[in-house]
């Protein structure tokens, strides 16, 4: 459903805040290094953001619920968990064989191929919402990497971030694109980290604080947060992790998410404090 | 991790479809309703054009190849199906 409309932020609604390891369910310390929010896992770590993502998908925890479920590596993933805790269904879901993704411990190996999840009610815009995406994911190869697209349609350009051919693009309402300038980053993790205000200001940011692309951004698209690897533009390589949030974080979460990230992914460049 | 098998009709692939969700047990239970989305190739300059899509997955756990003679799988042309990037 598109964030204005009903995007319900429960607190401890959620299928993933009454697994184990939720908040309030006796003595067991919270994971210090998990990311904490109200209404998720955990609400108490050394990183706490003060907002509920709309969705919060992490493949160290591919069910949403708890690591101690995750599957042997190189299974094939029909269903990544929420773990955000949000009442409405955000799960992502692959009823077709072949189009599954490949669980690999930490991350989800997308083939470039035909590999895709649907987001259940998916996000969208309805104009003027703010946003924020952030995602960890790494690029094999010199194709196209789209950790995140448009449900709905096949062969579009809708993708709140891709590159391919050597450019970073963004999309529009009306199937052309606009340059970012900047990229690609083949064969390597990467953090994202994208931004809209509800006046329309769009920001990318890459590793933190470093800022590539600015821009106004102001269609209305349905679901454009619907499908984690692009059905059409196959996303190929590897999604670790991917926060939506239906607002423009302030500067102090964006850090606490960037210093949790960095903290997780050893492998992640240094980062810059947003400011 | 993929091959293809072409059909020249819808009823081929699709008879072929079943089959291979009998043999690898799809529906199973855990979400995987499909074994595969019928395809087709669209490029009218392409020699396979109107021909139906199986991707065949040789590992994993849709692994099938088994069930095809090798000599009826061929590797993925771009050709087929052709995406533009953005531009």
């Amino acid at each position: 459903m598109p964030i204005g409309l009903g995007a319900t932020l429960g607190i401890g609604g959620g299928r993933a805040s009454t697994s184990s390891g939720a908040p309030g369910g006796g003595a067991a310390p919270p994971p210090p290094a998990e990311l904490a929010y109200p209404g998720g896992l955990w609400t108490t770590s050394d990183y706490e953001c003060s907002v509920q993502p709309i969705y919060h998908f992490d493949a160290s925890i591919l069910d949403g619920a708890a690591a101690a479920n995750n599957p042997s590596a190189g299974t094939a993933v029909a269903t990544w968990g929420n773990r955000s805790g949000q009442s409405t269904d955000y799960d992502a879901v692959q009823g077709t064989g072949v189009q599954q993704p490949i669980f690999q411990d930490t991350y989800l190996d997308f083939d470039g191929t035909n590999d895709y999840l649907f987001v259940n009610n998916p996000p969208g815009l309805t104009g003027g919402e703010a946003f924020t995406l952030i995602t960890v994911a790494y690029k094999d190869g010199t194709t196209m990497f789209a950790p995140v697209g448009k449900q709905g349609l096949i062969n579009s350009y809708y993708l709140p971030l891709n590159y391919s051919t050597g450019t970073t693009y963004f999309l529009t309402g009306s199937g052309s694109v606009s340059t970012a300038g900047y990229g690609p980053h083949f064969n390597s993790l990467q953090q994202f980290v994208l931004t809209k205000d509800t006046s329309n200001d769009v920001e990318y940011f890459l590793q933190g604080n470093n800022s590539y692309k600015t821009f106004s951004y102001g269609y209305t698209l349905s679901g454009l947060f619907g499908t984690l690897g692009h059905n059409g533009y196959y996303h190929n390589g590897r999604i670790y992790e991917v926060l939506f949030f239906d607002s423009q974080l302030s500067v102090a979460n964006l850090n606490v998410i960037r210093t949790y990230l960095n903290n997780k992914y050893s492998g992640l460049p240094s980062s810059t404090a947003f400011s | 991790m993929m091959k293809y098998r072409l059909y020249s009709s819808r009823s081929g692939w699709t008879s072929r479809n079943n089959s291979l969700e009998s043999h690898l047990g799809i529906p199973d239970g855990n979400g995987t309703l499909h074994y595969a989305q019928i395809s087709e190739v669209e490029n009218s300059e392409n020699a396979d054009f109107g021909k139906y899509i199986m991707p065949v997955m040789t590992e994993g756990k849709w692994k099938c190849d088994d069930q095809f003679p090798s000599s009826d799988l061929v590797d993925f042309d771009p050709e087929w199906n052709p995406i533009e990037p953005p531009e």
